[in-house]
């Protein structure tokens, strides 16, 4: 169990470097444009995703490709109401200390519609916080242990405190929300 | 190749987080997860699943854990270890909801479902057991356990007054092996179905985590003691520039005291900062010139904890700042380079009383500067640095050890500091 634990584990350790490096004096801009395309690399299938986690983590190497109503059983019904309308497709893999780590693949011309859905699931209250999926371009992964070092980043779609220390922060793709890489944050 | 990878990043990873590095090398134990024993809702309910599957997948039984998958899926259950708030900073009664405390995020929501039939650990009132918490990660930290109080019904939405006022149990950096945190706590002297809640906040980062871990106490002394002792009378006080120390009229109780916590008051969360089995206590570690109110709760032997005490201002004095602190600060410079370097800043409590608004002076050697810190905030006056803790470690309890660092310059190869100071008092040289 805590071999397999290791790979994300690892990475959260060493989560603090990665920031700073990638955000311009303003704070905003990323070198490769704006919202997810400032990510890091674009990856479209889940199996592009898979290999990828497994190049970062040494884990990862048996990707299970899943079905839309896995998904609904993965999430619940409410989380799938928000995430799946927008999902191309998903699979599953393990890397520590995710026995089953969601690999999910967004509809790139989605990612606008999907976080204006959420912030109206959070304007509503229908949902009480920001999804909760580490991003990268294009695509998540249900676990945001380590995220930091893989590039990942929180999607927040609530303001930011003025004098907060949101760390890395890159614009989404609606209005008002942020793609967040917090200095030694790793839930 | 895995093994390599993997120990090439953990390598990597410890040279860069200083904190962690510091924690790692002095041997504290330190975790991340969920209470596996008593097990938590989630862990319970992710074992039940594996129980009940043919394995690769997780179908509980139980109909609690059964109905909390149809609301929120398997996934909280894949990741039971994860009920966390990465921003709390100790906020806890602030921004968790009554009705949320077992599931305070969406992810989790299901986890608040106020039912009966959630699995359940039979322990046995006022025993010692040993307190298990997976350990997936390192960090150091502190862990609350509360119980809820007598007449507390399961099926009404858990809130925070249905919570004893204080923990039954605290622990700081408890010890790791095998992979989970292990330490030893009296049970308090319950009978019946309770809820056993449990917060552990990390003090290298805000993000704290939290379990309801459902309980039946059983045996125990026939007809046990649940009596909790009276209030205190009110405190009164004498301050100095850096403490203040406090007495009050004692409680009564049907057997007797074991002993008082004094609590001074924060906002939405009191912090405990100095505990005695006498009517007296020093708190220490101050700020000068600084409001502070205190109160007393007592306890008996069985857990129980009495009302709290009316409250007792007091400000601290101006001045001095030379008393000798329970302090060591260990300073490193692990890189350097033309005309910069890098600095690691560790600051021990070494006294018996926790130390709040932290404060660290030193004197900036001649030709150097201060460029960015991190885990505090560092500014540089007439010669002086002063760190002030972040909102999240700011506080330093006994024992505890808290770190930042920072970037600087120098001409030359940087000269460390002879001497620092916390909140005004002297330190020692780790």
């Amino acid at each position: 169990m805590l071999g397999r634990s290791a790979a994300l584990v690892a990475l959260l350790v060493g989560s603090v470097a990665c920031s700073s490096a990638a955000t311009d004096s303003t704070g905003l801009a990323g070198p490769n444009g704006l919202g997810a395309n400032a990510l890091g690399p674009p990856l479209a299938t889940s199996s592009e995703v898979g290999k990828w986690v497994e190049e970062k983590t040494g884990q990862c190497d048996e990707v299970v490709p899943r079905t839309l109503e896995e998904f609904g059983e993965f999430v619940g019904p409410l989380r799938a109401k928000l995430y799946a309308p927008y999902v191309a497709e998903w699979a599953t893999c393990e890397a520590g200390p995710y026995e089953r780590l969601g690999l999910v693949v967004f509809q790139r011309e989605k990612l606008a519609d999907f976080q204006n859905s959420w912030k109206g699931a959070m304007s509503s209250g229908e949902v009480s916080d920001n999804p909760d999926f580490g991003f990268g371009n294009g695509f998540a992964l249900s676990g945001t242990l380590g995220l930091e070092l893989l590039g990942l980043h929180e999607l927040r779609c609530t303001p930011v405190v003025p004098g907060a220390d949101v760390g890395h922060t890159l614009p989404a793709e609606a209005e008002g929300c942020t793609y967040v890489q917090k200095p030694g944050h790793h839930h | 190749m895995r093994l390599k990878r993997f120990g090439a990043l953990a390598v990597a990873a410890l040279g860069i987080v200083g904190v962690t590095s510091v924690f790692v090398q002095s041997g504290v134990a330190v975790a991340h997860g969920s209470m596996t024993y008593p097990a938590s809702r989630t862990y319970a309910c992710y074992e039940d699943g594996r129980a009940n599957s043919g394995g690769g997948d997780l179908n509980p039984a139980n109909p609690a854990c059964v109905a909390a998958v149809q609301i929120g899926g398997k996934q909280p259950l894949w990741d039971w270890y994860g009920n966390l708030i990465s921003q709390a900073a100790g906020k806890h009664r602030e921004i968790i909801a009554d009705g949320d405390l077992c599931g305070p995020t969406t992810k989790y929501d299901a986890y608040n479902l106020a039912r009966n039939d959630w699995p359940v650990t039979t322990l046995q009132a006022g025993a010692r057991i040993n307190f298990k918490y997976n350990a997936w990660a390192p960090h150091p930290g502190r862990w609350d356990q509360y119980v809820t109080r007598d007449g507390f019904d399961v099926t009404q939405p858990l809130k925070w007054s249905d919570l004893e006022p204080a923990p039954f149990d605290s622990i700081t950096n408890p010890p790791l092996g095998n992979g989970e945190y292990s330490w030893t706590g009296t049970l308090p002297n319950k009978s019946g179905r309770h809820i056993i809640y449990s917060i552990w906040q990390r003090n290298d980062s805000p993000e704290a985590f939290y379990s309801c871990s459902d309980v039946i106490f059983s045996g125990g002394n026939s007809g046990g003691d649940t009596q909790a002792p009276t209030a205190p009378g009110t405190p009164t006080a004498t301050a100095t520039a850096t403490s203040v120390s406090l007495s009050w009229a004692a409680a009564s109780d049907n057997n007797a005291v074991s002993g008082y916590t004094v609590y001074r008051e924060a906002g939405a969360t009191d912090v405990a900062v100095a505990t005695s089995s006498s009517t007296s206590a020093t708190v220490t570690g101050l700020t000068a010139d600084t409001a502070y109110q205190f109160y007393v709760v007592a306890r008996d032997a069985a857990g129980n904890t009495s009302p709290p005490s009316a409250v007792v201002s007091v400000r601290t004095s101006t001045g001095g700042g030379t008393t000798p602190g329970a302090c060591a600060v260990t300073y490193s410079v692990p890189s350097q380079w033309s005309g910069g370097f890098t600095a690691n800043v560790s600051v021990k409590n070494t006294g018996t009383s926790a130390v709040s608004a932290w404060q660290l002076v030193w004197d900036v050697p001649a030709g150097h500067g201060i460029t960015q810190a991190w885990s505090a905030e560092v500014a540089v006056a007439a010669g002086k640095a002063t760190a002030k803790g972040a909102s999240w470690n700011q506080n330093i309890q006994p024992g505890q050890t808290v770190s930042f660092g920072f970037n600087g310059t120098s001409q030359g190869t940087p000269a460390n500091p002879t001497s620092f100071a916390l909140n005004g008092a002297s330190c020692a040289a780790a």
